[in-house]
């Protein structure tokens, strides 16, 4: 038996639930909890879901209803994933909790891949302060329960949160979908320290084409520089060390961002390593909207976003 | 057979100003990260002597057996006209064992061979001299070596000050260790030539609003992790002769030139402000709001100092 979660000390990062649920009532009742939790923080509150959802979470939440946001799902979340993620990044607020609740729909737009886009959110948006709530009704398709049970860490039932032991996390290997943000504008494989003046040259062409330009550009150059590095282990102490070992660097454009991914097979922690590689995961943030960094069997790989 | 594309001693080249190569510091570091990339680079740099009309002491290693006719100088590699250069003596190689023997070994001993060259140079009525040397291989193990090493380098720059004397040292990076990396950067602090970047010495003295800045390092480039190691290296060179200098301790870096930095050489100046003895500071000028960015990421020490204005300069 699984206890329920009755105020869950969320830290600064994701917060994904999956919510199934009956009726619309049901689905307010479930909800209004956490809703009413993030409020009561001071954090911001956008609920999308269908106008009959809309009316009866406004009727629950009274007066509050008027702190909370209710945009249409298609205006907020588009046809893509890109922009789904576009979005709710742009609803984040730095020091405080954003609470997105969002509904399954059988009347999703063509090439809408829900599967696809919730492995998008928790890794493209691991790191932000963000609670999302998926909510898919008890009469909807199989796949979309079946994705409620996969994709999310908890599940919200009658009595609060309870985690969910059929999550599965997206494999480290390949953290997010790559499909929705095209092909690359730039694939190259950086052999060493010596390759990354090409490197910077050859991504500030792709910033350029897709935009940007001054201080910008080269914090965008700066990024990819740095997500190479910290891809390769690079040291960074009295000695710094190039990086080690090949790495395969991808960048795509796509959505009003840049993405880079940067996988180093081979890369080894450093003799001097840990700390001032910590070092550098700390100041990379400071350039780039998105950082991820995951260490799988398949070696190191660095994920970084920048929008445009 | 000495065609009439080689100088001969005494002929007329440019004037003296442009020979001494004032755009250039005198002494200069280059740095190769392989064989290759040295060749080609010092090629043309014993071009431009040639050309110059410079004669030209060249010092370097020799395979076992082989004599200077079989160095890389007189082959392909080498400057066009490399051989004939030799040939007519407007170009003199010199292997390392033979300069230890003919030196004894003794630093002293090093400062007297080149001194011997260059005025057996100005007596053959050449107009100006060229020395260069391979990267030595030294173990660089102590403190001793490397102050000796030091010592060594100091004698160029006193021949340069009388002589019209120019000097290419050569680093080659996958043939030194770390310590002779860091020693040669910091010993040449005031002619660096790496890939991406360089540096050099400015005037001796920077003045902002009356105070005394300290004597201006200026650095052109790309300073990213590939070159961090000669970057410190030379940084811990300038913050070593600032503090010997009257215008120090302070040491004024002028990044106004650089065109790119990244997180591991800010943490090199962060780092190297944090070292620095009790009473010195780096004082930047010239940051973009980039390097300030990455600066501040690295948390900069209060004497790491970012200057808001260039200091005019003040050579007194």
């Amino acid at each position: 038996m699984t206890a329920p979660h009755p105020a869950p000390p969320d830290g600064d990062g994701l917060v994904h639930l999956g919510v199934v649920y009956d009726d619309v009532d049901d689905l307010v009742a479930r909800c209004l909890p956490e809703i009413r939790t993030v409020l009561d923080a001071g954090g911001d509150v956008h609920v999308t879901v269908d106008r009959r959802g809309v009316r009866r979470f406004r009727d629950a939440l009274g007066a509050d209803a008027d702190r909370i946001a209710f945009p249409a799902p298609r205006d907020a979340f588009g046809v893509s994933t890109p922009e789904l993620l576009r979005t709710i990044r742009g609803w984040t607020r730095p020091g405080r909790r954003t609470l997105v609740l969002g509904q399954y729909s059988r009347d999703n737009p063509p090439g809408w891949d829900c599967a696809f886009a919730e492995d998008a959110v928790n890794l493209v948006l691991a790191d932000l302060p963000l609670t999302v709530l998926c909510a898919c009704e008890t009469s909807g398709s199989a796949d979309h329960r079946e994705l409620v049970s996969r994709a999310h860490t908890q599940l919200v039932g009658g009595v609060g949160r309870v985690p969910n032991p059929h999550f599965r996390p997206p494999a480290a290997s390949c953290p997010a979908p790559l499909a929705p943000w095209g092909d690359p504008q730039l694939a190259m494989t950086v052999h060493g320290g010596e390759d990354l003046a090409e490197v910077r040259h050859r991504v500030t062409a792709v910033a350029e084409r897709a935009g940007l330009s001054g201080p910008s550009l080269g914090t965008a150059v700066l990024a990819v520089h740095e997500a190479v590095l910290l891809a390769g282990r690079a040291g960074l102490g009295e000695v710094p060390d190039p990086p080690m070992g090949a790495q395969e660097l991808r960048v795509r454009t796509a959505a009003g961002a840049i993405v880079t991914e940067v996988l180093a097979p081979d890369a080894t922690e450093p003799e001097d390593g840990p700390p001032d590689g910590d070092l550098r995961q700390t100041c990379l943030p400071s350039f780039c909207d998105h950082l991820s960094v995951h260490d799988g069997p398949h070696g190191r790989l660095v994920r970084v976003l920048t929008s445009i | 057979m000495v065609t009439s594309t080689v100088a001969e001693p005494g002929s007329t080249g440019p004037d003296e100003a442009a020979d001494r190569g004032q755009d250039a510091p005198a002494h200069l570091l280059f740095v190769a990260d392989s064989d290759r990339h040295q060749r080609a680079a010092t090629s043309t740099w014993l071009e431009e002597e040639l050309r110059r009309g410079a004669k030209i002491y060249y010092k370097g290693w020799l395979r076992h057996g082989h004599g200077p006719d079989r160095h890389w100088l007189s082959g392909p590699e080498g400057p066009r006209r490399g051989r004939e250069a030799i040939a007519s003596g407007q170009l003199e190689f010199c292997d390392f064992p033979t300069v230890i023997e003919r030196c004894g070994g003794t630093t002293t001993g090093l400062h007297r061979l080149l001194t011997d060259e260059v005025t057996r140079a100005m007596d053959e009525g050449w107009p100006s001299v060229a020395m260069s040397q391979e990267s030595a291989r030294r173990p660089m193990g102590s403190d001793a070596e490397a102050a000796e090493f030091a010592e060594q380098e100091r004698g160029y720059d006193v021949l340069i000050r009388s002589w019209p004397l120019r000097v290419l040292c050569q680093l080659t990076t996958t043939a030194e260790n770390d310590a002779a990396v860091w020693e040669s950067a910091a010993v040449h602090h005031g002619g660096v030539i790496d890939a991406g970047w360089s540096a050099e010495a400015g005037v001796p003295t920077a003045v902002t609003a009356g105070v005394v800045a300290g004597p201006r390092w200026a650095v052109r480039g790309e300073l990213d992790a590939y070159a961090a190691r000669r970057f410190g290296g030379a940084l811990a060179g300038a913050l070593r002769q600032a503090r010997e200098t009257r215008a120090g301790p302070h040491l004024l870096v002028d990044l106004a030139r650089v065109e790119f930095m990244d997180v591991a050489c800010a943490q090199m100046l962060a780092l190297s402000a944090r070292s620095a003895p009790s009473g010195q500071e780096i004082r930047v000028c010239g940051a973009s709001r980039m390097t300030r960015r990455l600066l501040d990421a690295v948390e900069r020490p209060r004497t790491l100092v970012v200057l808001d204005e260039l200091p005019d300069e003040e050579d007194t």
